[in-house]
């Protein structure tokens, strides 16, 4: 009977461990990201040579006060960003003014970050830089 | 803009990138012009403001790497807003409706004798982009067009 308590216990403990190592999406997209494909939609026929130089140069920054930055290219932008409380919208408005962009974020782990752009139909992976 | 938008847009600039430094070599200043490349052939897009300037544009760009062939849709003038409209004036026949400003590009379409068109764009070497009222759309000629009077054209219009 002590030994189930002790197993339950650990068991337990171990699903506690494995949730705070996923953590929440509004966690863990704080980061800076450097993409690793784009693919899809609007941008599925952009040659490779310039996909290439726009993912090994752009980096996407995600602060926790809730601002972005997009570097690295020569038209960078900042702005404010939110993401809904199931992780799985993503809308960043840039600083400048103008309509937000709403990506659905399919994937979200401290390593890895797919998302999807709602108008654009383009898909976009990136990982910490 | 966001992240997809930005991202798009600093493609467009690398793609633009050799013609629009071309342009720049031939002291031409027209940031609405975009050229893309398929299979040799630039297609050139974009307003100019007169037919000479197109020309200068073509001549810029057609030395540009990888360039067989130019096919110029600059235009000079949008209409949209102006409502123009036009009576197909042939002898019998139909005109017809091309898919770019010339008779070299392929016919599209076919207007009606006595059919009514809208003229949308002015290109760069005096043919029109239209609408007719079957929906078709592609450019002609204004030789075989004639114009219809305002107050006509109003009252025909729906």
């Amino acid at each position: 009977m002590k030994l189930k308590h002790i197993l339950s216990g650990i068991l337990l403990m171990s699903a506690m461990a494995f949730v705070s190592c996923k953590g929440k999406p509004k966690d863990l997209i704080v980061n800076k990201w450097k993409m690793t494909d784009i693919s899809g939609g609007q941008m599925a026929a952009m040659p490779d040579s310039i996909k290439k130089d726009i993912m090994d140069k752009a980096t996407l920054e995600f602060t926790k006060d809730g601002k972005y930055m997009i570097t690295g290219i020569p038209n960078g932008e900042t702005g404010a960003y939110t993401l809904t409380e199931d992780g799985k919208t993503l809308t960043m408005t840039p600083s400048t003014g103008g309509a937000g962009e709403t990506s659905e974020l399919n994937e979200i782990a401290k390593d890895k970050m797919v998302m999807t752009g709602k108008s654009s139909g383009s898909k976009i992976t990136a990982v910490p830089r | 803009m966001g992240l997809f938008s930005t991202i798009a847009e600093a493609a467009h600039a690398q793609v633009q990138a050799p013609y629009t430094d071309a342009l720049t070599a031939a002291g031409i200043n027209l940031p609405d012009v975009i050229a893309s490349l398929e299979n040799g052939v630039l297609t050139v897009s974009g307003t100019v403001p007169d037919g000479e300037t197109a020309g200068k544009v073509v001549a810029a760009l057609q030395a540009t790497q990888g360039v067989t062939s130019v096919n110029n849709m600059l235009e000079v003038e949008d209409l949209t807003d102006k409502h123009i409209f036009m009576r197909v004036a042939t002898k019998s026949s139909n005109l017809n409706i091309r898919k770019g400003p010339g008779t070299e590009h392929e016919i599209v379409g076919k207007a009606e004798h006595g059919a009514k068109v809208q003229l949308i764009k002015k290109m760069f070497n005096g043919w029109y982009f239209i609408h007719d009222t079957d929906g078709q759309e592609g450019f002609c000629s204004t030789d075989y067009l004639e114009e219809i009077p305002a107050e006509a054209a109003a009252t025909t219009a729906h």
